[in-house]
């Protein structure tokens, strides 16, 4: 299951717009930044190729979204591992909550 | 100790990393996450190495996660000091590009019945040096050459052409970067006396002005354009001038849109001029100080001289181009002219172009052009002020240009042509005395041309596809495949040129070997071997070395010349370094290791202690004009100096204005101009094994002005024959006001035989840069 962490460049005055259609998405999760313009989407699916079909197909075709930058990509196959892991308690309880609710 | 799931911390680090590369914080508790999570978090990757995208001159730093050998994960490299993380969606690809299943793998030859079929490494080698040795033995060294490439490792080119001009002894040698960068090459050699931009990337977050000709940055070069929209985001009043027949994606942000006929645009730079001196826009102590002014003029015996001509004949000259005037020739209304005049004299400019300038049988005039407008303004040398042409491939620069694999070149801005380049190369090398010849090779047209003539008896084609590539290229497919010509084609993927080839090599490639790549900014950045090439396929350079080794058995190359000087690419390079001291390329500062630790570096850099230089020319940031043969210690900090010309000084040219080589007509009414689309890279030898990008642009298509398609009776999704005097494609229109009234655009990257673009286009060159006009032919189009 490959994971891509895109930054979408919008149009800082379609920014809320853009976040909500986003995060309308299915498989995204969209977090927001402080700064007008820059949107975070994280997107996991079967296949690179699906998506790419979505950034291609769907994400630039919202109005306000100028360009896609996909910057990371895992293409693993182990995302189903536990794992231990040396942090608080609170912590690792906010994790899921950001990431599956960004926006 | 808290169990977590590993989907979490990936895309905890997955945003981290966006956040990183759109410089701005993350929720704080989200930020603590991914630092406790550390490096447990890429805990599935073994290791994180620098590298460098493969596909477009951009030159993005990546970096590569590698887990047990295999490459797991891509990121943009945040520490890459000019691309700052960020990729485009080409790069996503990289990874799968790699595995991809249809990789040639084993040596092949083509037997009797015409099938290529599997062979083992000497058998196929001994056949290829043979062939080569007994050609250069019945018929000289000129009836054998050397067709490379762009995506080539510098230390493949650089060792490609010694082993041809100094070893065998033929400059045929060329390259690919002859189809799309060698009309900038004598843009910047006949304008300044060498080439390559003398700014850098650093200029965007500087200029107030973008001049952006025949360029569709957005798509071919994502991550410069992120930059230059991120300045024009945040920068106060920056303005963009679009120069481009095609309405691409810039145009939404351009302040000004300039749309000429193809092929007819020569004269908007003039008036653009014109309106500069008229309106007392330009800088009359910088033209005094830097420049001079030349025309060519014909003698009576039908040769041609180049006369000096002062400021008040250039005025007199572009009287011929009034803004009015040039409105005539070129279709853009002349006070959109005058609007662009305007704005670029504002600066500091910073002028990027592509293949819509050079790929013309004007292209070095056009490229002469817009370096004439940063000259009367003086938008060059200062911080946002540059002229900068943009490459399309990886290492055409660094490969191709700086180490002078080219049919005219020696490295590092020396030429054939001058006794003293050759004799110093020649005692560089190591060959003997005379050895390498006066005279230029075969370039790219002319070389096929000699293949379809017999002249040419064997070739060998590097990392390139020009059996797809070529203009006009079906009586080039058929010189190629003909029984008279011996081939032999190093390659990663089976191509519309391997199938034409006697015999294919199987090439390893990007990460499976350690070379060195220079981009567009004259940044020299080292790619290192991280992964085993499949199958028997092996490095370009051990299959040169192995070349050259058994031509020197055959006594065709000088025994000792070549092939026991060097082992590793890090041995080519060692020489390299040597071959660029007290040239104007000197970087005998930039060493492997420092390129094993750095992110790359810009030369000249001529000592272990520089830095690299953002920009050339200018005292005190140009290393060279401190020590060395052109150190000059008269200027005061801060000066320009053209130093690569005898008397310092750039060149305003005079050039009378030139339409393309085929105009339209009556018979064939329509221009087609070809180019590139975001997801697929040249001949998509490579972007089409990822079925990502097939998938979102799976087949050709030719965009048609709605008025033409209604002329036409056609609809988007019909499909149209094109038709040149050459020949025919069938191609599914896309019916869209992007092209203006009378022009189509075709994207070249297709293979398949009925879409392949170049069957239609016109193999007409520049006379002085021999760079073909793709982006301008006559066509008829019909509803098939
Ligand atoms: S812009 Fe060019 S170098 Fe950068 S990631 Fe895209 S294709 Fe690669």
């Amino acid at each position: 299951m490959p994971i891509v962490g895109a930054l979408v460049q919008v149009d800082p005055l379609a920014n809320q717009e853009v976040q909500i259609n986003l995060s309308m998405l299915p498989d995204v999760t969209v977090h927001a930044f402080d700064m007008p313009g820059k949107i975070a989407m994280i997107v996991e699916r079967e296949t690179l190729n699906q998506i790419h079909g979505l950034l291609k197909d769907t994400v630039y075709d919202v109005d306000g979204v100028l360009a896609i930058y996909p910057v990371y990509t895992y293409l693993g196959d182990d995302l189903d591992r536990v794992e231990e892991i040396d942090i608080d308690a609170e912590i690792a309880a906010t994790v899921s909550n950001i990431i599956e609710n960004s926006v | 100790m808290y169990t977590m799931n590993r989907r979490d911390f990936i895309k905890a680090t997955a945003l981290a990393s966006v956040a990183a590369v759109a410089a701005v914080g993350v929720d704080p508790t989200l930020a603590r996450v991914v630092q406790a999570a550390g490096s447990r978090a890429e805990g599935g990757v073994d290791e994180w190495v620098k590298s460098v995208c493969r596909f477009c001159g951009t030159g993005c730093g990546v970096e590569l996660g590698i887990t047990g050998g295999k490459l797991v994960a891509l990121r943009g490299d945040q520490q890459h000091p000019t691309t700052k993380g960020l990729v485009c969606a080409k790069a996503l690809f990289l990874p799968k590009i790699v595995y991809s299943k249809d990789r040639l793998t084993t040596p092949q030859i083509r037997n009797a019945d015409g099938v290529l079929e599997d062979a083992t490494w000497d058998e196929a080698m001994t056949l290829v040096a043979d062939k080569f040795a007994e050609a250069i033995e019945e018929y000289g060294p000129n009836s054998v050459a050397y067709y490379g490439s762009g995506q080539a490792f510098s230390e493949e080119s650089y060792y490609a052409n010694r082993l041809f001009k100094g070893g065998i002894g033929t400059n045929n040698v060329d390259g690919n970067p002859r189809l799309c960068m060698a009309s900038a090459v004598g843009g910047y050699v006949t304008t300044y006396g060498k080439d390559e931009p003398m700014g850098s990337y650093d200029d965007i977050d500087h200029a107030q002005t973008f001049f952006l000709v025949g360029s569709n940055t957005t798509e071919c070069h994502p991550v410069l354009f992120n930059r230059i929209l991120e300045r024009y985001q945040t920068g106060d009043r920056v303005r963009i001038i679009l120069l481009d027949p095609r309405k691409n994606p810039i145009r939404k942000i351009a302040s000004v849109h300039l749309d000429p006929i193809p092929g007819y645009d020569l004269p908007i730079f003039h008036a653009m001029a014109y309106v500069i001196i008229d309106e007392g826009l330009y800088d009359p102590d910088f033209v005094d100080q830097h420049t001079v002014f030349k025309k060519v003029v014909k003698k009576d015996d039908g040769s041609t001289e180049v006369v000096d001509v002062d400021f008040e004949g250039y005025k007199e000259f572009l009287e011929e181009f009034t803004p009015a005037k040039a409105a005539e020739i070129s279709g853009v209304p002349a006070a959109k002219i005058k609007q662009a005049a305007k704005i670029f004299a504002k600066g500091p400019t910073t002028s990027f172009w592509t293949m819509g300038l050079n790929q013309r049988t004007a292209g070095v005039w056009a490229n002469n052009l817009v370096h004439n407008l940063h000259l009367l303004t003086g938008n060059i040398g200062k911080p946002g002020a540059t002229p900068f042409s943009l490459t399309g491939q990886p290492n055409a620069c660094g490969g191709v240009r700086d180490t002078g694999s080219l049919a005219h070149l020696l490295p590092y801005g020396r030429v054939v042509a001058k006794e003293a380049h050759r004799q110093q190369m020649e005692a560089i090398w190591g060959a003997e005395p005379g050895r390498i010849q006066p005279k230029p090779g075969l370039h790219t047209i002319n070389m096929f041309r000699g293949l379809a003539a017999g002249d040419v008896k064997a070739m060998l084609v590097l990392c390139t596809n020009p059996g797809q590539s070529l203009p006009n290229v079906t009586p080039y497919r058929e010189a190629m495949k003909s029984e008279d010509s011996f081939m032999v084609v190093l390659d990663a993927y089976p191509t519309r040129t391997t199938e034409l080839a006697d015999v294919v090599l199987p090439a390893a490639m990007w990460s499976e070997k350690e070379g060195v790549y220079g981009m567009s900014e004259r940044r020299y950045q080292l790619l290192p071997k991280l992964l085993t090439p499949p199958g028997e396929a092996r490095p370009d350079l051990e299959i040169l070395m192995d070349f050259a080794a058994r031509l020197e058995e055959r006594g065709v190359v000088p025994a000792g010349y070549i092939a026991d000087k060097f082992e590793t690419p890090a041995d080519v390079w060692e020489e390299m370094m040597l071959a660029s001291k007290d040239t104007a390329y000197d970087f005998t500062g930039i060493t492997r290791d420092r390129l094993r630790e750095e992110r790359g570096i810009r030369w000249p850099a001529p000592n272990e202690d520089h830095p690299g230089t953002a920009r050339r020319y200018v005292k005190g940031e140009d290393p060279l004009l401190d020590e060395g043969p052109y150190a000059d210690d008269s200027l005061a900090e801060g000066d320009t100096k053209f130093y690569a010309r005898p008397d310092g000084r750039a060149v305003i040219w005079l050039r009378p204005m030139k339409g393309p080589a085929e105009p339209t007509d009556d018979e064939y009414p329509y221009v087609l101009s070809t180019g590139r689309v975001l997801e697929h890279w040249h001949t998509g030898t490579m972007t089409m094994k990822a079925p990502e990008l097939l998938r979102a642009q799976p087949a050709a298509f030719i965009e048609i002005n709605p008025k033409d398609a209604k002329e036409l009776g056609l609809r988007t999704g019909d499909m149209v024959r094109i038709t040149s005097r050459r020949g025919e494609a069938v191609i599914k229109a896309r019916v869209i006001d992007t092209p203006r009234k009378g022009m189509v655009f075709v994207p070249w990257h297709w293979p398949d035989m009925p879409s392949l673009i170049n069957r239609v286009t016109i193999d007409a060159f520049d006379p002085g840069s021999k760079q073909p006009e793709f982006k301008v032919c006559a066509v008829q189009l019909a509803k098939v």
